[in-house]
């Protein structure tokens, strides 16, 4: 009960502070622009690219990019979240006062990490479908995307089959953030940075060399993008389904290892006495 | 597990030892103290004597690295989850609040966080809002309430899930004279009538001389001396001698000479072109040693007066200087 109340309260305090600072609204349209913009420019510089050096566009490239790009954005998003929340938290003061009322601070950080799954699905959700009419419109194409009421719930289900993953990216960046004076703002961009090469947001995985490619192909991230451009491009059960499945496999280990590294962290930091310590 | 002990707090030689560029700081030295239940209790001592240290190990947020602590007879070591469901805590000199949320849904959070009914959580809030006087201010966000108002909605944090023990580091610190007295007034009315323990770090003398049934001096990580203000003050003997000298003198090693005078504390007064010197005497002998020795060395007493001893003259008497001058000597 009490665990319920704690994850319900922090996702609600996430939510509250990631969009009181103005009014809801107007935080949900201003975190619209990022994914927006990333998948306007990476489109038109493939459109730019291909029209320009005589090969012949592709609307499914398009749509792979599209869709890639803003999943991505949204990935990006909310599994860095454990990392601000943190970092963020011991400049208010408030992270030790948190792991006071609790055995750890990661229903917290739980919490934090759902109250931005949230907010980005809306708004990475809302940047793809701007970007889909503005690009269509300007780029007088058909971009080819299913968009079915199936083909919505598969991509509901993708997104949230995608959450122990990011969590447990997030627990990993998170027990860094217990203990870092320098840094915890910037690491996880670039993390994004690295996500973004690995994770077949734009091209795809099997270009990268071999190993590497392997490797790629089956990170929880690559499969939450594959899956969701099943649903929403490629309209292939069997294969959304095994990518699916694969995620939650691999996310769920991922946040197994990363929740005990993150507790073996916190237990250390207590330690060391770092947990009420401010950062830089 | 059941209760073994009916003290709330007792502490036996608490170590901490932190390790440092320069090699390894010793912040606490062998703590040992009681805290009994109701009693608010003071740890008074210079910056960087160790109060914050102990305030953390006590509250679970520190490992010790010696000696042990028991809160409400739980380990702080081994049982820390049972520790933490019987105590809070609270420094001044952090501001603890999302700033973009008001005050009441920032205490509405911690006590979710702590398992409150919300319908409870609104009344424990009220309460407290009412007691310390933040009932107007409770819609206000947090960024937006003055120091004062932000440091009642900390300590009203400090109370919200019921604790038996509450630890505060601080708590009035940079606060107008007002406002720290009504939260004064509040941890007096919190461990009179609802017998909480509270302890409480501080460097202000008057706020313990206030509030305070026992206070523990502390200096460099040691307990140097515990007991009831009266107490201590007691123990000095004789009352200080403050004298006014001018010019100020550069050193006042001649003080250290004379029989019977346990330590002194000076201030400049530039514009004035003299130094108050307080003196800490054994007996009245001793204070016209003083007087003499300062005459002596070529300085002339401008006014000289005697005053009763307050905590600090204890702590000069103790160690040989003031708060200032050990605090200089910490940060050396």
């Amino acid at each position: 009960m009490i665990s319920f109340r704690s994850l319900f309260a922090s996702a609600w305090m996430g939510i509250q502070h990631d969009l009181a600072w103005t009014s809801p609204p107007a935080a949900l349209v201003l975190r619209t622009v990022a994914p927006f913009a990333s998948a306007m420019t990476v489109s038109i510089i493939y459109w730019f690219g291909v029209t320009h050096s005589g090969l012949t566009f592709d609307p499914a490239r398009l749509a792979f990019i599209l869709v890639g790009s803003t999943l991505y954005a949204h990935v990006a998003s909310y599994a860095w979240v454990p990392t601000i929340a943190i970092a963020e938290g011991k400049n208010l003061s408030v992270f030790p006062h948190i792991y006071l009322t609790a055995r750890s601070t990661a229903l917290y950080v739980a919490g934090r990490a759902l109250s931005s799954f949230a907010i980005s699905s809306t708004t990475s959700l809302a940047a793809l479908a701007v970007a889909y009419y503005v690009l269509s419109g300007f780029l007088q194409t058909t971009i080819i995307l299913t968009i079915t009421p199936a083909s919505l719930l598969m991509l509901a289900v993708a997104l949230f089959a995608n959450i122990p993953a990011a969590l447990g990216l997030g627990y990993f960046l998170g027990a860094y953030s217990l203990y870092a004076s320098k840094f915890e703002w910037s690491l996880p961009g670039y993390v994004a940075g690295l996500l973004m090469v690995f994770s077949g947001a734009l091209f795809s995985t099997s270009i990268l060399p071999w190993g590497v490619s392997t490797v790629a192909s089956y990170l929880p991230f690559t499969l939450f993008i594959q899956a969701s451009r099943d649903a929403l491009i490629y309209g292939n059960l069997g294969d959304y389904l095994t990518s699916l499945g694969l995620c939650i496999l691999g996310g769920v280990g991922l946040l197994l290892v990363s929740l005990w590294v993150y507790l073996a962290a916190e237990r250390r930091a207590r330690r060391d006495g770092v947990l009420d310590r401010r950062l830089a | 597990m059941t209760r073994e002990s009916t003290r709330s707090v007792e502490v036996s030689g608490l170590k901490r030892e932190f390790k440092s560029k320069s090699g390894p700081v010793v912040a606490l030295d062998g703590v040992s103290l009681d805290v009994g239940e109701g009693e608010i209790f003071g740890v008074l001592g210079p910056n960087g004597a160790g109060k914050t240290t102990m305030i953390r190990i006590l509250s679970t947020l520190l490992l010790p690295t010696g000696g042990a602590a028991k809160v409400m007879g739980f380990d702080v070591e081994h049982e820390p989850e049972k520790v933490r469901r019987v105590i809070n805590m609270a420094s001044g000199a952090e501001k603890a609040g999302y700033d973009f949320i008001s005050a009441k849904r920032n205490l509405w959070f911690f006590s979710q966080l702590y398992g409150m009914p919300s319908a409870l959580a609104e009344k424990r809030i009220t309460e407290l809002s009412e007691t310390l006087g933040l009932t107007k201010y409770l819609d206000r966000k947090f960024y937006a309430l003055s120091t004062g108002y932000r440091q009642r909605a900390t300590i009203a944090r400090a109370f919200i899930n019921d604790p038996k023990v509450v630890f505060l580091d601080e708590p009035t610190i940079g606060l107008d004279v007002m406002t720290a007295r009504s939260i004064r007034d509040f941890l007096r009315s919190e461990a009179s009538k609802n017998g909480r323990t509270i302890m409480l770090a501080t460097h202000n003398m008057a706020e313990v001389e206030a509030i305070c049934d026992r206070v523990a001096i502390i200096d460099k990580g040691k307990i140097i001396a515990a007991g009831t203000p009266e107490e201590l003050k007691r123990r000095l003997g004789a009352p200080a001698l403050v004298m006014e000298v001018s010019p100020p003198p550069k050193d006042l090693e001649m003080l250290r000479l004379v029989a019977g005078v346990k330590g002194f504390t000076s201030s400049a007064d530039d514009e004035r072109e003299l130094s108050t010197i307080q003196v800490v005497v054994e007996s009245d002998a001793a204070s016209k040693g003083a007087l003499d020795a300062m005459t002596a060395s070529g300085h002339k007493v401008v006014a000289s007066w005697r005053k009763e001893a307050t905590l600090e003259e204890v702590f000069v008497a103790l160690v040989g200087s003031g708060f200032k001058e050990r605090e200089e000597e910490v940060g050396s």
